[in-house]
């Protein structure tokens, strides 16, 4: 190659001029500058010889233009482009490929540390990614299979106040699909339980009423069959129902001859017309089991059709698809003026409330500022899984920095040999990279799992379409597994090249206390996320038992409240009073029920009636409001578990020809009648004119209406049989509701009368109330132990190098006369300090974020000091068990050993 | 013209690399006023396909080259064949060779 270098041109050579004089000192022009320089140099050439020959210079410098023609700037600034991309990714690819040389080299070296660093990480990002699926299914997409979700918008009604709702009467619906701004407006009503009964067996299904437009403006198509049109969607049409694709799976098999097959929903013959794609939910996100078009069941629902003209009857969503081009805003003013058009025509007056406005939200949960209950529990979910995240990477970085200790000589070798410090601190953290990237891969393979995982145990009323794990969670996967790679692996890189030379050489394999100062960071802040997390866990569990605690009046945990559902009986000719006498006979003979008794008004079901008391012009009005009436079957105090503090209960005497009596709460006689002078009272029940006296003959402890927080009400009960009340639910006591619950719904299956019950244990009833404090509970508490575990064992091994690293200087003061209680002690108040720097920050980071959580708690102060002192005195106990297995094995250090090992 | 011009572009790339052969390190200009005095203007493409065709070798890694400051003091690219290069000049030259041989058998007469 030498022998080719330039040489010098022949003299007189008509190149003339060409050779280099010196080398451009400048740095790499961008590529069209590049081009721009090269080409300008050609111009400036030929004009000046254009000029030579007598051209004319503005002339000449066109004519040099047109000679180097006009396409080939672009061409070669494209070709300089691709080539600097080209080199680019070169260079990436080079350093990714060295990274994942030196990452296989020292996995060699060391398989079980990175196994430990893989599977560390990969539980700290799986976390993640499975709770960024539920956060971002939740918060920041729209429900799948709209077609362009952008031009779809919900209607809210605003009020003045800033009253603000999403449901809106049918008719407001239909007068603001007529804007032009919208292509179609869909109605939907809110989903109901139906009953599917096929063949004889009957099962419960989520049902959505929605109109024959729901589909069309979604731009949804069915997998099978197909869905019903306008023609359905009228009163008087043969009743049709679209499938969810779940729905078919579960209920039907995936029988693809369902498709026109005629089933009974609800003891209504109806055609299953077609089958909604997977995962699609509508314009929610709950799960729903089946469409039904609005108007034909709306009318057999309802039996009537009322609801097309009314507009008081708010019970219908409108969801509509912007027309091409049309802004929200503009939308939002058609549809107000046509709404308020609306309303005026029907008013009176004929006058436009300006007052009422119509706007329109996205689909996406989190952009109407309205944030649901799940969304606030995902936020929480990504604090606590990032957390893990950090927990993970401590852990590995304490990995890291044991290896670097070990190879602190090697490292000393290298840096003496003048390989650069950024180079080294570069491998490092780019093979942790790597070994994080492994762990992402890991996490995504397990990703639908664990997500599934979580989504049962903490959001089982959100739907999560079953599709995989998508694109975005890996990218997002990828995106934490480097963050955490690098948060990992920089401490340990550059404690491990912040060294000097010749020290390191000198002490060869000793190795060097180095490691101390981040290790010893690490274990604080190790104990500081455990406390952090253990404070979380303590108050939701205390907040939990809190929940329990809650005197109800009811004994939830001896009850089982069975619901015998009128609509699947829609197609027998019976009444409910008699259906649910059928049901209390049948199941009092169920074997472990000891009583059982009818019940007007179960939990969660309230009912005022119009009461009045002779000589009082009204009743007090309470913030609970009521009074509310219970009418309830003669043993029903002992029963439920109410106790009668004064009088008595009801009497199988107490019938329809007998003296009208009642039993009225605690509240109520005190306030009215100042307590016990209650008794032989007389209470005028019903809002007849002139109703007869009903005789209080008992007073009753407070119970609750169902819910956990309930301000105060009147209650009082009356005999079911002087009531012209059908029951709503039937009471069983047992000693174990949960487990009289099945064969009760079995037994009352049978019976061709009742057809359809269900059969809930009261605790469970009350569980989703409960639902949000268990799940914070276990949440933290998983990770909060976890955490502790990592802490401990971070505290145990950091203790542990620091007794080997000193086993000289021990053994000397060993040798000097020191007592191994002296020396165990100095260990365990060494871990102690940093466990109780790690709770002492700990413990103030959970004190600033107490205003955070006060919502999220019931009846548990965020700095509730029980909690706090108990998570400190924990994890003070665990830091001092494994400090003191380090500390033993230093009180055993032999001195004439430990000098000797030099 | 431009990227298709088949055996004419052929001709204009072995041109360089004679040209550059021959005087070792050269700008984009020199090249051309050498090929065009050499060639008594015969070579009928605007001069910016010439540029181009640098370029395109340049990036195929026949040529190298680097920024300096020409004799007339101006901001120039220097271009210089590579070792790759040379082995390319080889082969284009067979092949000019080959093809010159059989135009001259079909202008003769002699094909078959």
């Amino acid at each position: 190659m030498r022998e080719q270098e330039p040489k010098p041109l022949s003299a007189g050579s008509p190149a003339g001029p060409v050779r280099r004089l010196f080398r451009l000192g400048i740095g790499r022009p961008r590529p069209g500058e590049a081009v721009d320089w090269e080409v300008q140099h050609y111009l400036d050439e030929v004009t000046e010889r254009l000029v030579e020959e007598g051209w004319e210079e503005g002339e000449a410098r066109a004519e040099a233009r047109r000679r180097f023609g006009t396409q080939y700037r672009g061409r070669m600034t494209r070709l300089e482009r691709s080539r600097r991309w080209r080199m680019g990714m070169g260079m990436v690819w080079e350093a990714v490929a060295s990274g994942v040389r030196d990452t296989i080299r020292s996995v060699r070296r060391g398989p079980g540390m990175a196994v430990g660093i893989v599977l560390t990480l990969a539980l700290g990002i799986g976390a993640n990614a499975a709770i960024f699926q539920v956060v971002d299914r939740l918060l920041f997409r729209p429900p799948l299979h709209i077609e362009e979700p952008d031009r779809i918008v919900r209607l809210v009604f605003n009020q003045e106040s800033g009253w603000s709702q999403v449901t809106m009467t049918y008719p407001d619906v239909e007068a603001i699909a007529q804007a032009s701004a919208f292509e179609s407006v869909a109605k939907i009503g809110h989903a109901n339980e139906f009953i599917l009964g096929s063949d004889g067996e009957a099962a419960p299904a989520q049902g959505q009423l929605a109109s024959s437009s729901f589909f069309t403006t979604l731009g949804v198509s069915p997998v099978r069959g197909r869905f019903y049109g306008p023609a359905e969607d009228v009163v008087g049409a043969e009743l049709t129902a679209v499938l969810s694709h779940g729905f078919w799976e579960r209920a039907f098999g995936s029988d693809p001859d369902v498709v026109g097959r005629t089933v009974r929903i609800d003891g209504q013959p109806t055609t299953v017309l077609g089958i909604a794609p997977v995962g699609f939910t509508g314009a929610g996100l709950a799960a729903v089991d089946l469409w039904l078009p609005m108007d034909p069941w709306n009318a057999l629902l309802t039996g009537g059709e009322e609801w097309r003209d009314s507009r008081g009857w708010w019970w219908l969503t409108g969801v509509a698809r912007l027309a091409d081009g049309v802004g929200e805003e503009a939308a939002a003013a058609e549809a107000t003026a046509l709404f308020q058009h609306g309303r005026a025509e029907t008013e009176e007056s004929g006058e436009v409330d300006t007052s009422q406005t119509i706007s329109t939200a996205s689909l996406v949960a989190d952009s109407d500022g309205g944030r649901t209950a799940e969304s606030q529990v995902a936020l929480w979910l990504l604090g606590v899984s990032l957390a893990v995240l950090l927990i993970a990477c401590a852990n590995v970085a304490n990995l890291l920095l044991a290896r670097g200790a070990r190879t602190r000589a090697e490292t000393a070798i290298r840096l003496a040999l003048g390989v650069s410090r950024v180079r080294l601190v570069g491998q490092v953290v780019l093979q942790t990279v790597v070994l994080a990237l492994v762990g992402g891969g890991v996490a995504v393979l397990t990703a639908s799992w664990t997500r599934e995982l979580i989504q049962r145990t903490v959001l089982p009323e959100v739907h999560f379409p079953d599709v995989g794990t998508e694109l975005r969670v890996m990218v997002f996967a990828a995106g934490v597994s480097i963050l955490a790679g690098v948060l990992a692996g920089v401490g340990p890189a550059v404690q491990g090249v912040r060294s000097n030379v010749s020290e390191d050489l000198k002490a060869g394999r000793r190795g060097v206390t180095g490691r101390s100062r981040v290790g010893r960071g690490l274990a604080v802040f190790q104990s500081a996320v455990a406390v952090v997390l253990l404070v979380g866990a303590g108050l939701f569990v205390r907040s939990l038992v809190e929940v329990r605690a809650v005197d109800m009046g009811l004994d939830l945990d001896r009850l089982a409240l069975v619901h015998l559902d009128p609509s699947a009986t829609l197609n027998v000719e019976a009444d409910m009073s008699d259906i649910y006498a059928t049901g209390l006979e049948r199941s009092s003979s169920l074997p472990g029920v000891q009583s059982a008794v009818l019940t007007t008004s179960p939990l969660f079901w309230s009912f005022g009636q119009r009461v009045r008391v002779p000589g009082l012009d009204s009743l007090p009005k309470l913030p609970g409001g009521g009074p509310y009436w219970f009418g309830v079957s003669s043993g029903y105090f002992e029963t439920v578990g109410l106790a009668i503090e004064r009088g008595r209960g009801f009497e199988a005497s107490d019938g329809e020809g007998g003296t009208p009596v009642a039993v009225v709460s605690r509240l109520m006689a005190d306030s009215i009648w100042g307590g016990e002078a209650a008794l032989g009272q007389c209470i005028l029940v019903g809002s007849d004119d002139d109703p007869p006296c009903t005789t209080v003959v008992g007073i009753a402890e407070e119970a609750s209406r169902g819910g956990l927080e309930e301000e105060p009400f009147f209650a009082y009960y009356l005999p079911l049989a002087q009531t012209d009340a059908s029951p709503q639910g039937i009471y069983l006591r047992a000693e174990d509701p949960r487990a009289v619950a099945g064969p009760a719904a079995a037994l009352l299956r049978e019976s061709p009368q009742v057809r359809w019950a269900t059969v809930t244990p009261l605790r469970e009833a009350m569980d989703p109330q409960a639902r949000a404090w268990r799940m914070g509970a276990t949440m933290f508490s998983v990770f909060g132990v976890l955490a502790l575990v990592v802490a401990s064992i971070g505290l145990y091994s950091l203790l542990s190098f620091q007794v080997a690293q000193r086993t000289r200087e021990i053994g000397i003061r060993a040798a000097l006369g020191a007592e191994r209680g002296q020396i165990l002690r100095r260990v365990v108040l060494d871990g102690a300090g940093l466990a109780g720097l790690g709770v002492a920050g700990g413990l103030l980071v959970s004190l600033l974020m107490s205003p955070l959580l006060r919502d999220l708690l019931f009846e548990v102060s965020p700095r509730d000091p029980w909690v706090l002192a108990a998570v400190a005195v924990v994890l003070l106990a665990v830091a001092l068990v494994a400090s003191t297995l380090p500390g033993l094995r230093a009180t055993r250090v032999q001195p004439t050993e430990a000098l000797r090992s030099e | 013209m431009g990227d298709g011009m088949g055996p004419l572009q052929g001709t204009l790339e072995l041109m360089v690399l004679r040209t550059l052969h021959r005087g070792g390190e050269m700008h984009g200009f020199g090249i051309l006023d050498w090929i065009h005095t050499r060639t008594e203007e015969a070579l009928q493409v605007e001069d910016g396909a010439l540029y181009h065709a640098l370029h395109r070798m340049a990036d195929r890694g026949w040529l190298e080259r680097d920024w300096g400051v020409s004799e007339k003091g101006r901001r120039a690219r220097y271009y210089r064949l590579t070792a790759v290069g040379r082995k390319a000049l080889v082969q284009e030259e067979a092949r000019w060779a080959r093809y010159v041989r059989a135009m001259g058998r079909l202008a003769s007469g002699e094909a078959g």
